[in-house]
């Protein structure tokens, strides 16, 4: 089509404005003689305010060129090319799966993490396959993302999987694990996780242990999470109050102890975040039959309501 | 209604933020809580942990993102809303546009106020100029404003604005550019003629082009309203319509960066504005 | 006087996996989802 040539045309003006337009109303013809064009000018272009119109006309292409093309982008040393390689793909939805599927096994380590990253945000039938491949894959990199996606778009299929990998050598995996096992584990979980950690878990696991806590503990397990707060750094005080809120949300009739009075208290006074001490106020609405607690909460909510000081 | 933990207050607006490009600080942790416990009830969700995963995960057309977005943001429209905002255009980005046309003998200057409303960000800029800038008189000055509402338009013609629209002007400003008559106040014509008031939708993309050389593009507010793609093609036109050395000034909560980053991010003291180098 | 460190990252897990570390070490941390979000919080 002629005005599609002239469009294709002007994507090597040196008016800058021109080279947008040009990009955007090839992006509005939506023909799949765009693609190739418009994915060619990339490399050259130096406009970061082209390259985006470029981008956002393909994603306005409904051709599945554009899918492959964006693969193959994947590969680029461009890191602003790869992330919008992964944002197009993204904005195709489910139909890029049977695609990244077939392309997976042939990519290296950074395009397999970042296959990964385009399926946190799209989901269909197919994506187990990938997720099972990356679960065995050689580069930690890869298992991680994947632990992290299904986590959060709990998978629960792959609960044992990622059970299993608790034990990893690598820091790292394990907090991936406990972190996916918050939202798709169970009472399970907790057992597998506490025979890894015999005894002590590392300082740096604690929060991600924490939510698993939090999740799928007991009434009992209030108390662990209550010791830990005087004898934890005060950086751990959000994910221990997350967990002791949690477990009484789950457990209503759970008793807190007496002993989490000064220490809530103390965060409701000092605590680095509004929202921090409105949970510690919270909590303390639970211990009113211990003296005192009454009146401090009295004094204390009409100050942190509202967004106040 | 269990309150948001610190883990769900962190998912929430980093949610916020890569949707709507909204930032939200720890001390509005109060006021979240609040819309998101409305949409709660709204819904039939009595476990936060459930309406957030819905939103992240169970609403692929950003409707509930957007019934949030409504709630969170506030419409009301008053002259000089975002004052610290306006200072930094006033103190840092106005005068720098302003001597580097000096330097280059232009004696123009074009601002444009899109999503105008009424037109209580259009005289608002107005009085700025006739301040900061008193040369302006003697400039070929412009300040464009545009809305897609012929109704607020002619609203805006009228100049005229109740005691609530004006709460926040500084009162050395009221007399010099307001007129009252009672219970209301009309902006003095040599203030108001900066101001011209134009019907432009921003999804128009001929009209669209058809914006160009402005050296100041404000757009505050609006731009929550509309879908990934649209707010990305009306931020695109706006990089097209400024003059090289022009700012974009969005709502103070709305994220230039997170839309383009076609502009640059510039620091002046703690004002964040964005420009087009 | 406590050094602070900013981390980018667009995985949540990354990031508080880094913040907990960098605090268990004594630095206060800020997070960013992405660029964008990291220059505004600098």
């Amino acid at each position: 089509m002629i005005e599609l040539d002239e469009h294709i045309g002007k994507l090597e003006s040196a008016d800058e404005a021109e080279r947008i337009y040009a990009a955007e109303d090839i992006g509005y013809a939506n023909r799949a003689e765009g693609v190739p064009p418009l994915l060619e000018r990339l490399p050259a272009e130096s406009s970061r305010a082209v390259r985006e119109a470029i981008f956002a006309a393909l994603e306005n292409i409904e051709d599945d060129a554009v899918i492959q093309g964006a693969i193959r982008l994947l590969r680029s040393d461009d890191s602003f090319l790869r992330n919008q390689a992964v944002d197009l793909l993204r904005s195709r939805g489910p139909r890029v799966i049977a695609s990244l599927s077939l392309a997976f096994p042939e990519a290296d380590s950074d395009q397999r993490k970042l296959i990964l990253d385009v399926l946190a945000s799209v989901d269909g039938p197919g994506t187990s396959g990938i997720y099972e491949r990356a679960l065995a894959d050689s580069d930690v990199n890869v298992v991680i993302t994947a632990v992290e996606s299904l986590g959060n778009a709990r998978k629960t299929e792959f609960r044992a999987h990622i059970e299993e990998a608790v034990g990893a050598w690598h820091p790292m995996l394990t907090g991936a694990c406990l972190e996916a096992l918050a939202q798709i584990g169970n009472a399970h979980s907790l057992e597998v996780i506490r025979s890894h950690a015999a005894g002590s878990v590392a300082d740096f696991l604690l929060p991600s242990y924490l939510k698993v806590l939090g999740a799928h503990g007991e009434e009992s397990d209030v108390a662990e999470a209550a010791g830990m707060l005087d004898s934890r750094g005060a950086h751990l005080h959000a994910p221990i109050l997350d967990a002791i809120a949690m477990l009484r949300q789950r457990h209503p009739s759970a008793l807190l102890p007496e002993s989490l009075v000064d220490p809530l208290e103390r965060i409701v006074r000092i605590g680095n975040s509004p929202i921090l001490r409105r949970q510690a106020l919270h909590l303390l609405e639970g211990l009113t039959k211990q003296e005192g607690v009454v009146e401090f909460l009295a004094a204390w909510q009409p100050r942190l309501e509202n967004d106040g000081a | 209604m269990p309150e948001l933990s610190s883990d769900q207050f962190d998912k929430l607006t980093r949610k916020i933020y890569s949707e709507l490009g909204l930032q939200f600080e720890e001390n509005k942790g109060y006021f979240l809580q609040k819309c998101v416990e409305k949409r709660m009830e709204k819904l039939g969700f009595d476990d936060p942990q459930k309406y957030l995963f819905m939103l992240c995960y169970a609403d692929p057309d950003g409707v509930e993102m957007q019934a949030l977005a409504n709630l969170i943001t506030t419409n009301e429209t008053y002259m000089f809303r975002e004052y610290e905002q306006l200072a930094a255009f006033a103190d840092y980005c106005l005068p720098e546009v302003l001597s580097a046309k000096e330097a280059r003998a232009e004696h123009t200057l074009r601002i444009w106020s899109a999503g105008c409303a009424s037109g209580e960000e259009a005289y608002t800029l107005a009085i700025i100029l006739r301040e900061v800038f008193p040369q302006s008189q003697f400039w070929n000055c412009e300040i464009v404003a545009t809305d897609i509402d012929q109704n607020v338009l002619n609203q805006a013609a009228r100049a005229r604005y109740g005691s609530r629209s004006v709460h926040e002007v500084p009162p050395e400003y009221m007399a010099r550019h307001l007129i009252a008559h009672g219970d209301s106040y009309t902006v003095r014509p040599s203030t108001a003629n900066l101001v011209r008031l134009e019907h432009l939708n921003l999804h128009d993309r001929i009209a669209m082009r058809a914006m160009k050389n402005f050296d100041f593009v404000f757009c505050r507010n609006v731009l929550i309203y509309f879908d990934d793609r649209s707010r990305k093609m009306v931020v695109d036109h706006f990089y097209n319509a400024l003059n090289p050395g022009g700012y974009v000034f969005l709502g103070h909560s709305e994220s230039v960066g997170r839309i383009s980053t076609a502009f640059k991010l510039r620091r002046f003291g703690t004002h964040l504005v964005y420009v087009k180098e | 006087m406590k050094k602070t460190v900013l981390i980018v990252d667009d995985s949540e897990f990354v990031r508080n996996y880094h913040a907990y570390i960098l605090q268990q070490a004594s630095f206060d941390v800020i997070t960013a989802m992405d660029g964008s979000d990291g220059l505004e919080k600098l």
